[in-house]
């Protein structure tokens, strides 16, 4: 006994190292992007003592995947580290991810139902838990309400459709100054995605071992994204256009309103026109909803402090006070569902839009429940950008979507044979 | 010296694999360097299959392994015999490192497996065991090789580090490359040639070994043979010696007891009727006389050994028997002695006794003599024994069964037996004995 106590007198602490990338993972501006985990370290470290955590701060998001795999070839790469979607999938395939599920399934403190399911089942690949979200955000339909208003439409109710979708963007759609130019626009970014999703459709079996570009409702899904392009065929929208107020709809992620709708940002951004949130219009086999994003943690298989990674990791996704700073200081939704209901989560989500009543707690909930989790696969980035390639084209050029989606699919499919 | 040779080559081989291990070492170091500073690891990591081994524990880990195994092969060598019973152990430790240092080399090399190999061939004896651990390595260096491996298992590559090299680049590194592993496998080719032709050699050796040991076999038998022959002799001769003795003993004993009676009753005979107080005491001196030769020839049958020897030392003896002639018969034995009389080992006393007891018997029984003077001379290093009677004596000395059996026992003590005889002038027996002090 008096030796072990020696023993750990005399011994280093631990040392975990995390991986982070400066600013907001969601793309929106951020004042200090360091203080969530800062905050969790320093109570994470009071609770155990004996561990110290450290990180590289600097790093920014469009350097990170490159930090990182460079940390990881030379064999230095850090015990727990954030992962981008896009490097999930091969980060996995290597085999650098640790597989949570021993962890999890034997840490009777972890509680996995309390989590939202697909929060969960966006760090799966292939059924095997390799990573845990941190904070998640569901795809909304941003709205401008001063041009709705202008042209007497009211906004849409929280189940609407395709059909009321495209009635609108139809009715707005035309050239308000009289030069011959269409300048004003239903939509600005409704992609060929959304569309799949809100239709309900899945593009590839879960291990992606096949691909179903050539179902009946992806394909339904790629004409309605040609209906809706045929209503401004000469003009293209931008971004421009949408910051301008020129245009009605525009799909954006919960954690972007939730920065740009309190001030100062409001004023900064879109400061020329009254906007809210709210659900996706829904195609005729699907739900309001689309992809659910989710900021991932993973632990390196290499780790020589597995222990210890969890806990940390564990600290970051399941603490309560650690995801209620979710709430304080980003601008995605705690991974826990009763954190999201809770009295504070509510504050905060009105506090957020405090003349409306789109946005609150079990809104979040179902949205976030009825979300898509997109299937995990080494292939998948490749393969989505093939289709994002020749969706474009075929939507552009007018083709016809059902034989356009047979050959995409066989071009896919081959793909996904060929290792 | 071929022995020599043989580890010459596995030393070469270590050298070589050494290098191997160095090189892959350099090329994993240098091409993660030029990945990183080209900012491709983000690519670098979707071409591959596995997360590469960390470039330092490349050359660390594979390096150490690879001096245990070498160190493994300098404590057989140095301490061989000791470490016998555990060979085998070493054997197992062997293909464990060489599975290890495969991994670590990310079983893009799999030549280092030969090195185990020789081992067994040099240090397994028997060739059941031998044959067992060769096919376990052997079957080692099949399975864990890159592809068979990568089929059921994802794995690195080191040809994916390779790959970010020029054209011609890659074709010089590949090009050292296939040298380093040619090298290893044409330096395992010699070393097996050696081994082989070390055992051909062996069994030349063997061969003729086993012959000379079958001719020396031949040549032994023959010997037992003739051996057997010389004991069988040997054993006759013993047999006729032991008769010889016994033979003696019955004349020396019985003979000389005889001798004494036979005389004696003549005398009686010749006094009985003239002398008949006389002639009483003469017999019952011939009685004694006959008891004690019946005593002598019982003694001589147990034992066969003089009876007054073991009573009494050599002179009493002497005395004892000049007395008892000069007693029973007519004859008077005189004894002188000079010098100081010393003590002798038995078989002199024995000698001389027998001397001295054939003299008298000789004077009385050929010599009729009237007196027999026997003289002793003790010298330093010799006793003279002289026995002269005034008999008849003899023209001519033949020596019968007891004067050569006299002659033998005294030439047996590296002494000298001579015997004198003038016609009507008696007879001397004279011997020399060398005396060994006691």
């Amino acid at each position: 006994m008096i030796i072990f106590q020696g023993y750990q007198m005399i011994k280093q602490p631990i040392i975990l190292e995390i991986g982070v990338f400066a600013g907001s993972y969601w793309d929106v501006p951020i004042q200090d992007s360091n203080k969530f985990f800062d905050e969790a370290i320093s109570e994470f470290e009071k609770m155990n003592p004996g561990i110290k955590v450290t990180y590289r701060s600097g790093t920014l998001k469009r350097n990170y995947s490159e930090w990182l795999s460079q940390k990881i070839i030379r064999g230095k790469e850090p015990d727990i580290f954030c992962i981008l979607p896009k490097d999930f999938n091969t980060l996995v395939s290597i085999g650098i991810l640790k597989d949570l599920d021993e962890l999890m399934n034997h840490d009777s403190q972890f509680d996995a139902s309390k989590m939202y399911v697909n929060a969960i089942q966006s760090g799966q690949f292939q059924k095997r838990q390799y990573a845990l979200p941190s904070e998640i955000a569901p795809v909304l339909m941003f709205v401008n309400k001063t041009l709705l208003a202008r042209e007497g439409i009211p906004i849409p109710k929280g189940n609407w459709t395709w059909n009321d979708f495209y009635d609108i963007c139809k009715k707005v759609t035309r050239d308000t100054d009289g030069d011959g130019q269409v300048d004003q626009f239903g939509t600005f970014g409704f992609s060929w995605q959304e569309a799949v999703y809100t239709n309900g459709q899945r593009l590839f079996e879960p291990d992606g071992s096949a691909a179903y570009f050539d179902s009946p409702g992806v394909v339904e899904a790629v004409e309605f994204l040609m209906k809706l392009n045929a209503l401004h065929l000469n003009a293209k929208v931008t971004s421009n256009d949408f910051d301008a107020g020129k245009v009605a709809f525009r799909p954006f992620l919960f954690s972007t309103y939730k920065a740009y709708k309190p001030y100062p940002y409001r004023v900064k951004k879109y400061g020329q026109f009254e906007w809210e949130c709210i659900k996706l219009p829904r195609g005729p086999k699907g739900n309001n909803v689309a992809e659910l994003h989710s900021l991932l943690m993973g632990i390196s298989s290499r780790t020589k402090y597995e222990k210890e990674a969890w806990e940390f990791l564990k600290f970051l996704v399941y603490k309560e006070n650690t995801q209620t700073n979710v709430l304080k200081y980003s601008y995605g939704i705690p991974v826990l569902r009763y954190i999201t209901e809770s009295e504070f989560g509510e504050r905060v989500f009105s506090a957020v839009s405090p003349e409306e009543t789109f946005i609150n707690k079990s809104l979040l909930s179902e949205v976030i429940e009825q979300s898509i989790v997109t299937p995990k696969f080494q292939k998948y980035e490749d393969a989505l950008t093939m289709a994002d390639k020749e969706i474009f084209q075929a939507v552009s050029m007018e083709k016809d979507a059902g034989k356009s989606m047979g050959d995409l699919n066989k071009e896919i499919n081959e793909f996904l044979k060929n290792k | 010296m071929n022995h020599k040779n043989v580890n010459v080559i596995r030393m070469m081989m270590f050298f070589v694999n050494f290098i191997v291990i160095l090189f892959m070492s350099i090329i994993i170091y240098e091409t993660t360097e030029l990945i990183c500073d080209h900012s491709m690891a983000r690519d670098f990591l979707e071409n591959i299959k596995f997360i590469p081994t960390t470039p330092w524990k490349v050359p660390v880990f594979s390096l150490v392994l690879l001096a245990t195994l070498i160190l493994g092969v300098g404590i057989r060598e140095k301490f061989g015999e000791y470490v016998r019973p555990v060979l085998y152990l070493f054997s197992i430790i062997d293909i464990m490192l060489c599975i290890a240092i495969m991994y670590y080399l990310n079983m893009s090399y799999k030549g280092v497996m030969l090195l185990p190999i020789a081992n067994i061939v040099v240090y397994i004896e028997g060739n059941k065991k031998k044959y067992m651990f060769l096919v376990v390595s052997i079957l080692v260096y099949i399975l864990f090789d890159y592809d068979i491996f990568s089929i059921k298992f994802n794995l690195f590559s080191i040809n994916d580090y390779i790959q970010h090299y020029t054209f011609t680049q890659r074709l010089y590194i590949f090009g050292i490359r296939n040298v380093l592993f040619s090298l290893n496998d044409v330096l395992f080719i010699f070393f097996m040639m050696i081994v082989i032709q070390n055992q051909v050699d062996e069994r030349v050796r063997l061969k003729d070994l086993y012959d000379t040991l079958y001719q020396a076999a031949e040549e032994s038998k023959i010997s037992t043979i003739q051996l057997q022959e010389y004991s069988r002799k040997s054993e006759d001769m013993v047999k006729t010696k032991e008769r010889n003795r016994l033979a003696r003993e019955i004349h020396d004993t019985i003979g000389h007891t005889l001798t004494g009676i036979a005389t004696g009753l003549e005398a009686c005979i010749e006094m009985i009727d003239w002398d008949n107080k006389k002639t009483k005491s003469q017999m019952i001196k011939i009685a004694e006389l006959s008891k004690e030769g019946l005593l002598e020839v019982r003694r001589s049958v147990s034992a066969l050994r003089p009876d007054a020897m073991e009573r009494l030392s050599l002179i009493p003896a002497i005395q004892k028997l000049a007395d008892n002639i000069t007693d029973c018969t007519r004859t008077k034995v005189q004894l002188h002695i000079e010098g100081t009389i010393k003590k002798l080992w038995i078989e002199e006393e024995e000698t001389v006794y027998r001397f001295i007891q054939e003299g008298i018997t000789n004077a009385v029984r050929h010599g009729k003599a009237k007196v027999i003077t026997i003289h002793f001379q003790f010298d330093h290093s010799t006793i003279k024994i002289e026995v002269i009677d005034d008999g008849i004596g003899c023209p001519a000395i033949e020596e019968g069964f007891g004067l050569t059996h006299i002659r033998e026992m005294v030439g047996l003590l590296n002494g000298k037996a001579e015997f004198f005889s003038q016609n009507g002038a008696g007879f001397t027996m004279y011997a020399v004995l060398p005396i060994r002090w006691r």
